[in-house]
């Protein structure tokens, strides 16, 4: 007995050191860095810090200030707007503002609540900023000292550009954690006026006037959307994800445009115009330092719920965050200029291809949903057919007769239809919608007849076990350690639909595991991906992946691999990196948030996009008016899109997906001829175009410029629009070869 | 140890069936920051659809894009006949044409006194006949103006009897209707508008809500009138009806209002009423049931959300008309408008924010609406916009169809409704329409088709009845031949049965128990004494006796049944089937037991299954007559039901009797001490339920405690 005591003694001892040892190393390999109250202050002397063959970078001590000068033309830019840096007076709200390069946020442990603080009030005022020169520029520290943190911030000379970063790792800190970093919030800053504006990537972009009516007008959206790792109880709103990673300023022959060069997937883009007070409108991007979730407890009996707030144990493990600025001159100070720039910048980082050709007409078909269904009382799940395989190839072989150039999409075939279910639909067709000697019929008559054959997969969302994946193993993790379940949220009250089954998300293990699976087990070599594209998340039982990072990389990576094995892939609602990577892009989006702080909306992501990849938008027949949505097309001159159905019956109608709600290829057959007919001469002309330049002529009408020449005059008034000899009728669009 | 096994499978296998579950990657009308849906009716409950939007956002107004100085906090909006909108605020009214350019504007309004009124207190305005009615609030008055500004009449505070010494006057709203008679809702007033004739003579309080009482109620009040101090009564919440919150006149002068929170712990109804002269209301619900009274209808969407501390409840705040009769009613607590037909049917509910909009049509503060010819404008009091929804080319449709259904004319409707069924496959309202435009052009086959697809029984029973009688007169030959052949049929077998001495079921307890509903003593006598019943077959009962419980909602015909997979919960049914009758065995034969009776339990439970077999019976024939059915005839099904059950009782009765030799009034005793012994169990059992539920509920809270600290 003692013998046996001794050795179960041993091993736990044993046991415990092992584990001990080996949180220690990973504590260790990841402690935050601790703030040093006694850091020496050394301020580097005002004037030219570096330079290049375009730029010089210079250093304002006084105001803690960069300034970028253009050495050909002489135009300056700086972190504070530089007219109001050359004014020099900086008094009052604007003042503060101005002088503020970068705010903070923070917790305090033991306390609900985030507190901000700006960089002025926090370090500036105090003279506690250090600043000392670094190969391609500076480095300037800022010491909170009452909140006990400080951020280095690099600022870096390129060639045409200028990088502002923080490195997490070298953010020092105490007993209060920081979560949020705002960097340089008025580098990209205009002055209030009528004829000056911010551009911001809500949806397929839009432009916030800067004048000064009324209070400021604020917009706040997270790049790529909300991490998937967060809870979220209510969704009161439906917004328009930000896809892309880039923001501006124009306005008076001058403005900036920047990028979120390195940690995108942890920015939010923010924009304050016509502030009065401060007299100039400013965009700038926000990162997440450190996760945190509010989660909602709610406690029994009383119906009460109570907030409780999880913050990461780890600061981001990201390598550093990175904006970088362009400067826009006289010559290209707009939107469609940011477009060029933006799209070059994704040519480079991702090797976007320099050409391709859109399809007249994109189809989506909808295979089936799935529903709940009783045999002898028991309730059991199938997927209810909405198209079959047969069906779907009588749809495409009707339409093929009125247009070669067409590209379809299967959606929904899998084993749950267009529902989460096992992760990729199982990688298997639904056999309530056609064998696979009907869907090898279908694609060897697409292929025929030239036409894309995509086959949708969802390798994100899933809400079943199988093919390997566990749906409690392989799912992501919150701040708090629990599943991160994904509920739908009831269409009246906003609030989760109790009657809907929550589904979980793949982790990124899981993730690159089912696209390995999906290059063998692809029932087709034309492979979409929804979701993947289109989403970001943490997983919070991995520090590699915490505040979203590596998200990029993922996606990137996932691509690279279907296409070495000969797979081509597109995205749905891709955000830019799937795009700059994709061979095709469906659901690219035509409209922003359409929040009241926006005044216009420009197709911003098919001025990036098109002509480099090949790009089709959201659904004619899911717009409010089809008229509208078929012009959005005509306007960036990409092909027009309709999601169809074969069938439409009760049990699909009680899915509550508004996908069924206008889907019925008879209902939309006239429609899809008519357009195709009245779109296929101008498409013709610009399938293979890039958007060179878009201009917003009045508020209903829009001039579209290709670089072949094309010219696109698109009117969505109630009334005729005449200039220049051009009559373009109400409702409708005209176009000439010449600019 | 294999049987525990193989159950212990059974088990996991019916598990992983029930746990099966789904998410959908819900798609969306593509430019709208918002939901846009509407009910269908015919189910347990309304249900949620969505729908294609009959509105879109056009444009938002503010005092910037109107070319006015900042507004204060918006109050009120009015279109009048002659499309001028009158936008209150409290600092100035503005008077805009529909496209929103500034025509006239005011900061105050003057009598010929030189008295001047500015709008502080204001807190509606309404125009009728070149006359501007402001309701000044706290001033207690309402201001009658002209076109120029000029106040000619102030209605003020009346002197009647009729009015409670406790009433204040505080105008929130006007409206004038039929003989130009003027209401006034003033805040605080439980009695209904204030009626003054077209002198300003003060005539009475018009319409008012109602309080609802419950049978609680009744009791609390029996209570108090009894044992209850006049202090103690004085002290208690008195119940008192809920003042409207806004009041508007349709094109034919009648009075319609809208009611805000009434309870903010169940469902709300009566939130929208119209009122004749005589101020009764005659809203009629036409879309859930016929003729049902709007008092007893909820306008708003089913459910609550809890925000944190407080049930999130609609709140009715604003209500319009437009020239069709179409009701248009804004919601703040949502941010939401809803618009219904004259018949009560939502055509359309869109909108939202939930007090934090931030997006074109969604509201922080949603608080007016007024409608025009084609557009709808909410103002938000918060954000201080007026945003103008326009009539998509939809909704212009939907509108058009639904027109001509509530006039009656179906035919034209149906080319319409088509129209709109090409852009809406989810639209409730067209296959309605066109199916009683199909039934009227005697097209009824395909009006069955129409009617299903739309949940619409009273259209599918008329249908119905026709294809089903022309059927049976054009096979009627048949039918008849078949019935003859089936009757010779069992005829020969009985004659060849008897002749040949052939035996069908050979278990004695089997056929005894099947006799029972023919020979309920001889059946009983031969389970008592001869001991002829057969527990598996017992058994074997209950299981058809559920499968065919079950199968009457999934399998009976469409007019007597309401299948909603939503809400259809087939455990409950097991319970409210076998549990029952398994429930009866034990504590009856507990309670015959302790009486001295001399069964076992075995016999009460062979008592109680034979006793089953009528609702075995009844079950099959409902599904299948439910079929052949139209709803007139649904009286066949009741007198069967009624029979099933007088069979099962008289079985029960006299098996009860003979297998514990209790005479009649014993077996009534003890009949009565097991229902209260089952509602004893079933008590039990769910107060056992509420007690694990909280226990639960308490180990989640402490794990949620220490886990998130």
């Amino acid at each position: 007995m003692k013998k046996y005591t001794n050795k179960i003694f041993a091993l736990v001892i044993s046991l415990a050191v092992v584990l001990s040892t080996t949180g220690c190393a990973e504590k260790q390999a990841t402690a935050d860095k601790p703030y040093n109250a006694e850091a020496d202050i050394n301020m580097l002397d005002s004037g030219l810090v570096c330079e290049n063959d375009n730029y010089t970078l210079s250093w304002d001590s006084e105001v803690n200030c960069v300034i970028l000068t253009a050495k050909s033309t002489g135009e300056a830019w700086s972190s504070i707007p530089y007219d109001y840096y050359s004014a020099g007076a900086f008094q009052g709200k604007a003042g503060v503002a101005m002088q503020s390069p970068l705010d903070i946020s923070y917790y305090t442990k033991g306390v609900n609540q985030i507190k901000k603080l700006t960089g002025y009030m926090g370090a500036v005022r105090k003279g506690r900023v250090a600043s000392e020169k670094t190969q391609n520029g500076i480095k300037v520290t800022y010491y909170f000292d009452e909140v006990e943190i400080a951020v280095p911030v690099y600022y870096t000379l390129n060639n045409n550009s200028v990088s502002v970063s923080i490195i997490p790792s070298e953010i020092e800190e105490h007993d209060n954690k920081i979560c949020e970093v705002s960097l340089s919030p008025y580098f990209c800053a205009v002055a209030n006026s009528a004829d000056n504006y911010l551009f911001v990537p809500s949806g397929s972009g839009a432009l916030m006037y800067t004048d000064a009516r009324g209070d400021a007008r604020l917009y706040e959206e997270k790049v790529y959307g909300a991490d998937l790792a967060q809870q979220v109880y209510e969704k009161f709103e439906n917004r328009q994800t930000v896809r892309m990673s880039a923001f501006g300023a124009a306005g008076n022959n001058t403005g900036m445009l920047g990028i979120i060069t390195d940690g995108a997937e942890s920015a939010s883009i923010l924009a304050e115009s016509g502030n009065e007070a401060v007299g100039y409108s400013n965009v700038y991007a926000k990162f997440l330092v450190r996760s945190y979730n509010i989660s909602q407890v709610e406690y029994s009996g009383n119906e009460k719920v109570k907030n409780f707030w999880a913050f990461a144990d780890k600061i981001s493990p990201a390598d550093r965050y990175t904006v970088t600025y362009y400067p826009l001159g006289q010559d290209n100070a707009n939107y469609s200029s940011m477009a060029d720039i933006y799209r070059e910048y994704l040519a480079d980082k991702y090797g976007m291809t320099e050409k391709s050709t859109d399809s007249l007409l994109n189809l989506e078909i909808i295979g089936g949903a799935f529903v709940k269904k009783f045999m002898l009382g028991i309730p059991y799940y199938s997927v209810e057919k909405a198209t079959s395989i047969k069906e779907a190839e009588g749809i495409i072989k009707e339409l093929s007769d009125k247009t070669s150039s067409i590209n379809a999409r299967l959606l929904g075939f899998g084993l749950s239809g267009v529902n989460a279910g096992k992760v990729a639909g199982g990688y298997k067709l639904s056999s309530a919608l056609g064998n696979k000697s009907q869907l090898n019929s279908l694609n060897a008559f697409c292929k025929d007849k030239g036409i894309d054959l995509y086959f949708d997969y969802d390798i994100l969302s899933y809400n079943d076990s199988g093919n390997g994946f566990s749906k409690n193993n392989d799912c992501i993790r919150t701040v708090n350690g629990y599943k991160a379940n994904q509920n739908i949220f009831s269409i009246s009250l906003r609030n989760i639909d109790e009657t809907k089954p929550q589904y979980f998300i793949l982790n990124r293990k899981g993730v690159n595991d089912a696209a390995e699976k999906l290059a063998k087990k692809a029932l087709v070599d034309s492979i979409s991906l929804s979701n993947i594209g289109s989403a970001v998340y943490s997983d919070f039982s991995e520090y590699e992946y915490y505040n979203c990072n590596g998200m990029i990389n993922t996606v990137v990576d996932i691509t690279k691999l279907l296409k070495e094995n000969e797979k081509t892939v597109s995205f749905d609602s891709a955000n830019d990196y799937a795009a700059a990577v994709a061979d095709n892009i469906t659901n690219a989006p035509v409209v922003s948030s359409k929040d009241n702080a926006l005044d216009i909306d420009i197709p911003f992501y098919q001025m990036v996009f098109k002509g480099s990849v090949s790009l089709s938008n959201t659904a004619i027949n899911y717009g409010v008016d089809k008229q509208t949505q078929f012009l959005k097309a005509v306007e960036s001159g990409v092909g027009l899109t309709y999601s169809l159905t074969e069938n439409h019956n009760n049990e699909l109608m009680e899915t509550q997906m508004s996908c069924f709600v206008d889907s019925l290829y008879s209902n939309n057959k006239s429609s899809i001829i008519k357009y195709v007919d009245d779109y296929s001469e101008l498409f013709e002309k610009v399938k293979s175009a890039k958007v060179s330049e878009h201009i917003i002529l009045n508020q209903d009408v829009r001039k579209t410029v290709f670089d072949n020449g094309v010219t696109v005059l698109v009117n969505y008034g109630e009334s005729d629009y005449i200039a220049d000899g051009f009559t373009v009728p109400k409702c409708s669009f005209t176009f000439t070869e010449g600019r | 140890m294999k049987k525990l096994i193989r159950i212990l499978a059974i088990v996991l296998c019916l598990l992983t069936v029930f746990s099966l579950t789904v998410s959908a990657n819900n798609g969306g009308m593509e430019n709208v920051s918002y939901d846009t849906y509407t009910y269908w009716n015919g189910y347990t409950n309304k249900k949620l659809i969505p729908a294609r939007p009959m509105f879109d956002v056009d444009s938002v107004w503010s005092a910037s894009s109107i070319g006015v100085e900042a507004f204060d906090s918006l109050k009120d909006i009015f279109v009048s006949d002659n499309g001028n909108i009158y936008l209150l605020d409290s600092t100035k009214l503005l008077v805009l044409d529909s496209n929103g350019n500034l025509k006239q504007s005011f900061t105050e309004l003057k009598d010929s006194e030189g008295n001047t009124y500015n709008f502080e207190n204001a807190r509606s305005v309404y125009v009728s006949d070149n006359t501007i009615y402001i309701s000044d609030g706290t001033n207690a008055q309402v201001l009658l103006a002209d076109e120029t500004g000029n106040v000619f009449k102030k209605i003020l505070m009346p002197a009647s009897t009729l009015i409670p010494e406790d009433l204040m006057f505080c105008p929130t709203a006007v409206t004038t209707g039929l003989n130009n008679d003027i209401y006034v809702l003033s805040e605080g007033c439980f009695y209904g508008a204030m009626l003054f004739d077209k002198d300003y003579n003060f005539k009475g309080f018009f319409g008012a809500n109602t309080v609802v009482s419950s049978v609680g109620d009744f009791f609390s009040n029996l209570w108090d009138n009894f044992f209850t101090t006049d202090e103690q009564r004085a002290g208690k919440i008195q119940k008192i009806p809920y003042q409207f919150t806004d009041i508007c006149t349709d094109s034919d002068g009648f009075v319609w209002t809208s009611t805000g929170v009434i309870t903010r712990w169940k469902a709300q109804q009566g939130q929208i009423k119209c009122y004749s002269p005589s101020g009764v209301n005659i809203l009629k619900v036409n879309s859930v049931a016929k003729n049902m009274s709007s008092a007893s209808f909820d306008f708003s969407d089913a459910g609550l959300a809890s925000d944190g501390t407080l049930f999130r409840v609609q709140d009715f705040v604003g209500i319009d008309i437009d020239k069709n009769g179409f009701i248009y009613a804004v919601d703040k607590t949502y941010g939401k408008v809803f618009i219904y037909d004259s018949d009560c049917n939502a055509l359309n509910i869109f909108g939202g924010g939930v007090a934090n909009g931030v997006q074109e049509g969604t509201f922080t503060s949603a608080s007016g609406i007024a409608v025009d010819d084609n557009k709808i404008y909410v103002i938000d009091s918060s954000l201080n916009t007026v945003t103008v929804f326009n009539k998509t080319e939809y909704g212009e449709l939907v509108f058009k169809a639904d027109n001509l259904t509530l006039d009656g004319d179906h035919e034209k409707a149906a080319e319409y409704w088509h129209q709109v069924l090409n852009m809406d496959r989810n639209s409730q309202v067209a296959y309605r329409g066109i199916a009683k435009s199909l039934i009227i052009s005697e097209n009824y086959s395909e009006a069955l088709e129409y009617a299903r697809l739309g949940n619409d029984k009273e259209n599918y029973s008329t249908a119905f009845f026709y294809v089903r009688n022309e059927w049976i007169m054009n096979n009627f030959a048949w039918l008849l031949a078949v019935a003859v052949a089936v009757i010779a049929l069992i005829v020969a077998l009985g004659i060849l049965k008897k002749k040949k001495g052939k035996i069908i079921i050979k278990s004695e307890g089997i056929k005894n128990m099947l006799i029972a509903s023919f020979k309920p003593f001889v059946s009983a006598n031969n389970l008592k004494y001869k001991h002829q019943y057969s527990t598996v077959f017992g058994i074997v009962i209950l299981v058809l006796y559920y499968f065919t419980y079950v199968s009457k909602t999934l399998l009976g015909g469409f007019l007597h049944t309401s299948f909603d997979a939503d809400t259809f919960n087939s455990i409950l049914l097991l319970l409210g089937s076998v549990g029952v009758v398994v429930l009866w065995v034990i504590c009856n034969w507990a309670m015959c037991v302790a009486v001295s009776g001399k069964s076992n339990i075995k016999e009460t439970f062979a008592v109680a299954c034979c006793a089953v077999v009528p609702q075995v019976v009844y079950n099959i024939l409902f599904i299948i007559l439910s079929n052949i059915l139209v709803i007139d005839e649904s009286g066949v099904l009741t007198i069967i039901m009624v029979i099933s059950m007088i069979l099962s009782f008289i079985i029960l009765c006299v098996g009860t009797m003979i297998i514990n030799e209790f005479d009649f009034f014993k077996f009534i005793g003890t009949g009565i001490a097991t229902l209260i012994a089952m509602a004893v169990v079933i008590f039990l059992c769910f107060m056992l339920f509420i007690l694990f539920q909280q226990v639960a509920s308490f180990v989640t809270t402490v794990f949620n405690e220490v886990y998130y600290r």
